[in-house]
């Protein structure tokens, strides 16, 4: 078969003629939706797939991170990465920071989990389920909460690697 | 609004609205033999004289039904508990019912979405299917079969073949007597008219068993009461396309903007590739992958961000938790399944949407991969674009 013009063209890095700045993510959208009638998430969803929190940007070990957590699988189409920073002197953590793979409801549940674990003892954040994150975001759909509410996982083993981290 | 999701549906022509609102003052049931039935019979047969037109079909031979997954499944049920073999791209309509009614053989394909010609004969040679169904153009990637080549070996082996057209009508020329199949499924909303309303040819002689009985309606083929607004909206769509030479139009003014897309994605966003292969395929549908990124995310930024409005062969936006079917099928990578758009062009794309698309997708493409789990750059660069 004749190859066409672009024939194995592959966009990369150095073609790239992008000026983004990272922090323009969290702009909030300026084309508006109605509330809770255009999408099938809620408004806080939304909220959070347009405006995440506590994401981070680009190569993590950048990032101090005294515990890490990774769960999913990306054949299945959903991954995230949770980072946290703790306080020792009070077993809290104090910052969190994540990376997800994902759908919009991917991206709003670990971006709502961000919000639920900060400021929390590790043994108070390990409580944290995928009901407790749902119910933040006012209800994701039924065949959403499976695939796409993993990051509480991610939590419970950054909390995990930083304890074994503690103890060795 | 930048609407690119043309072939999930177009927007209803007014040519087809104005003849549907005629039609909803007909009071007749089109099967009485009064006046009123009398004229509403009518308005269905100039309805079927476009539509059949339009394929080069006879009128005698267009059935009409409530759309494509409708005339799939007649076809599926004519062939009930034979060996039937189809495209491993095909339609879900046709798949899951095949699958469901028959033993099945999927048809393998190439990268390019194109019928592996090897295993297709080994298929024929050694399953002797009854039918053979093989899309047109492919619904999600584009990709035109030479279907007139196709039936033909499928008529040497003693297969009947059907094809759905859903996607090729109005973009490409098509002629049923030069292609020679015996069956096709065409859909009045990829073309102007109204959705709720198809049709399947059925070539003269063709084997057939109506999926819907109770009724003598289509001369016993299709029971059911005439939908005469909805027929009437589509026999519209169908003369539109005649007269207009839409497939001329698709290939002049929508193909270089598809091409210009395309190139503008490769050249300003890392890590893309094209799942269409750009130089056999409907002139108005391009699918992207981006890696790193997920499709749902991106049609929703698009769609938040720009106003953008395109479709995903992501599992989160299908429905059933999987991936397309046929990305999987053309570059077996679960990862570049999710990760793909479709942008699909209408008549009344402009240049200036291009630029729509090329200032807000490069910005939702870095922050996607920016955020992501996975690092952009592992796909293999040998696998990532056919054409």
């Amino acid at each position: 078969m004749p190859k066409s013009p672009l024939s194995n063209h592959h966009a990369n890095q150095s073609k790239a003629k992008l000026k983004v700045k990272p922090e323009t993510q969290q702009k909030t959208a300026e084309s508006g939706f109605s509330a809770g009638t255009d999408w099938i998430y809620t408004d806080s969803v939304k909220e959070h797939f347009l405006n995440p929190r506590n994401f981070l940007m680009g190569d993590e070990s950048k990032y101090h991170a005294d515990g890490q957590g990774i769960v999913g699988n990306p054949i299945c189409g959903d991954q995230m990465l949770m980072l946290i920073q703790i306080d020792k002197n009070t077993d809290t953590i104090t910052d969190v920071k994540w990376k997800t793979y994902g759908c919009a409801s991917a991206i709003a549940s670990t971006s709502a989990l961000s919000e639920l674990a900060k400021g929390r003892t590790l043994d108070d954040a390990l409580t944290i389920s995928a009901e407790e994150i749902t119910s933040y975001l006012g209800g994701l759909p039924k065949h959403k909460f499976h695939c796409s509410v993993l990051g509480h996982e991610a939590l419970a083993s950054a909390i995990q690697d930083y304890r074994k981290k503690q103890s060795s | 609004m930048v609407y690119l999701d043309y072939s999930a549906t177009s927007p209803l022509l007014k040519e087809a609205r104005a003849a549907m609102i005629s039609a909803m003052d007909l009071i007749g049931n089109p099967s009485a033999l009064h006046t009123p039935g009398h004229q509403a019979m009518n308005k269905i047969e100039e309805a079927r004289e476009e539509v059949a037109k339009l394929i080069n079909a006879s009128p005698d031979e267009i059935i009409f039904t409530s759309g494509g997954s409708e005339s799939n499944n007649t076809i599926t049920n004519i062939f009930a508990g034979e060996s039937v073999a189809v495209s491993a791209i095909e339609h879900p309509s046709m798949l899951e019912s095949a699958k469901t009614r028959s033993k099945t053989t999927l048809i393998p394909v190439d990268e390019t979405g194109k019928i592996d010609q090897k295993n297709y004969a080994k298929i024929l040679e050694q399953k002797v299917p009854k039918l053979v169904s093989i899309m047109l153009v492919n619904n999600e990637i584009g990709t035109i079969e030479d279907v007139e080549a196709l039936a033909k070996l499928a008529h040497d082996s003693g297969a009947v073949f059907h094809t759905d057209a859903t996607q090729a009508l109005g973009k490409i020329p098509i002629d049923v007597k030069k292609i020679n199949v015996d069956y096709m499924t065409i859909s009045a909303h990829k073309i102007g008219g109204p959705v709720g309303i198809g049709a399947l040819f059925v070539k003269k002689g063709s084997p057939f068993t109506p999926l819907i009985i109770g009724g003598h309606q289509e001369h016993g083929k299709r029971a059911g009461t005439y939908q005469v607004v909805n027929i009437s909206g589509f026999g519209a769509a169908a003369k539109y396309v005649s007269t207009r030479n839409t497939p001329l139009l698709y290939k002049e003014k929508v193909l270089p903007l598809r091409n210009l897309l395309a190139e503008q994605i490769l050249t300003n966003i890392p890590y893309s590739s094209i799942n269409t292969p750009l130089d056999c395929s409907a002139p108005n549908i391009l699918n992207c992958s981006f890696e790193a990124a997920e499709g749902e995310s991106i049609q929703l930024y698009l769609d938040a961000k720009g106003d953008i409005i395109v479709s995903t062969g992501s599992a989160c936006a299908s429905g059933d938790g999987k991936p397309s079917h046929v990305i999987m099928a053309t570059r077996h990578d679960a990862e570049i399944a999710h990760s793909s758009v479709r942008f699909s062009l209408g008549l009344e794309t402009t240049t200036a949407d291009v630029a729509k698309v090329m200032t807000t997708l490069p910005e939702i493409i870095k922050n996607l991969q920016g955020i992501s789990t996975l690092k952009a750059g592992n796909i293999k660069k040998e696998d990532s674009y056919y054409a």
